[in-house]
């Protein structure tokens, strides 16, 4: 079974065990300091096999992003819910090609999909309140910060995303 | 995508890839297990989640890792045992820790003789490592019964540890598996 997202620029692709340097690549650089498991390569290394075994317990989990016509994984974007969280997430890790767009298609895509196929009623980004980057993705999205809504921590922002349009529930 | 993990049997016992309903054993033995005083200690519900689908995700990365242990005549998960190769590791290391419901009858024992053999038999890895944190003397215990002997001390980590040396599968002295 292959399943994947296609947008204008874009395959979303479950990740692949090939994955990992790309990966392990991103998580040992200065882009990764939003991350726990920046700089660390046990957590990295765990981390990564989470992401393989969220997609076998769920049947779905953070897309591997990559370019048409090209298998590279430059990013992670997707649904990430584990048990304990408050709600349901899309999360997102680009490793290269900022500022070309690229985060916001992929992350439309996924919202787009967890709503009209995953079915989700709501679907949430949870922010660093000190990740400027990230907090610009969400309001490009469209998401609105939820200031009553429950994050993962305290510091935590929730950005809601609203439903697509054209998405029937 | 499912675990390219194998079924092996013994007499009681089956060893089966990891599934979602496991789940619910694992974190209470994660989190409120005092058994994990030599494991690296208790931990939340979110670590013990992140172990978990790391753990199936091992499978996917390695071509092996941890098995739930069934207890075949409940069906009841009752421990993992397996093979663990995280990075960092020094080798592949034949590794166990039996539930709080699955301890004291020996389940360790007969799923590590399985795991032992299957490593062997079938990867052709072998003879295993076992990284056993100096203060589990159960764990120790277990391994010297399995015909495992200390090789040098080892730092996990911060844990002042011991590695021991498993039995190749196919020594005279591992006793092959008893299957059902």
């Amino acid at each position: 079974m292959s399943m994947t997202l296609q947008t204008p620029r874009l395959v979303m692709r479950a990740p692949e065990p090939g994955d990992w340097m790309a990966f392990h690549d991103f998580m040992m650089s200065d882009r990764a300091t939003a991350f726990d498991s920046h700089n660390d390569l046990g957590k990295t290394w765990r981390a990564f096999a989470a992401e393989l075994g969220h997609w076998q317990i769920f049947g779905y989990g953070m897309w591997a992003v990559t370019l048409r016509g090209d298998n590279d994984c430059i990013g992670f974007v997707g649904p990430w819910t584990p048990p304990d969280w408050p709600e349901t997430e899309i999360g997102w890790m680009m490793f290269s090609h900022e500022g070309t767009g690229i985060a916001t298609e992929a992350a439309f895509a996924a919202v787009t999909h967890a709503y009209d196929v995953l079915g989700w009623q709501s679907a949430v980004s949870y922010v660093g309140h000190d990740n400027a980057r990230s907090i610009r993705l969400a309001e490009k999205l469209g998401a609105k910060l939820d200031v009553a809504a429950k994050g993962p921590t305290d510091t935590t922002l929730v950005y809601r995303h609203p439903v697509p349009k054209g998405v029937h529930l | 995508m499912m675990t390219p993990a194998p079924t092996l049997t013994t007499k009681r016992l089956t060893l089966r890839g990891p599934i979602e309903s496991d789940l619910a054993l694992y974190r209470d033995f994660i989190v409120n297990s005092p058994r994990m005083a030599s494991l690296g200690g208790n931990d939340d519900a979110g670590k013990a989640w992140g172990g978990f689908i790391s753990g199936i995700g091992h499978w996917h990365m390695r071509g092996y890792g941890f098995f739930t242990v069934v207890d075949t005549a409940t069906d009841t998960p009752v421990g993992r045992c397996g093979l663990l190769n995280h990075v960092g590791w020094p080798e592949p290391e034949l590794a166990y820790h039996m539930f709080d419901n699955g301890e004291g009858q020996g389940f360790a024992f007969e799923a590590a003789i399985a795991v032992r053999h299957w490593a062997g038999e079938t990867l052709g890895l072998g003879p295993l490592v076992s990284l056993i944190a100096k203060t589990n003397t159960r764990s120790m215990a277990l391994a010297t019964r399995l015909g495992a002997v200390a090789e040098r001390d080892y730092m996990h980590g911060d844990e002042a540890a011991t590695v021991f040396r498993n039995l190749a599968h196919d020594h005279a002295d591992a006793i092959a598996p008893v299957a059902a």
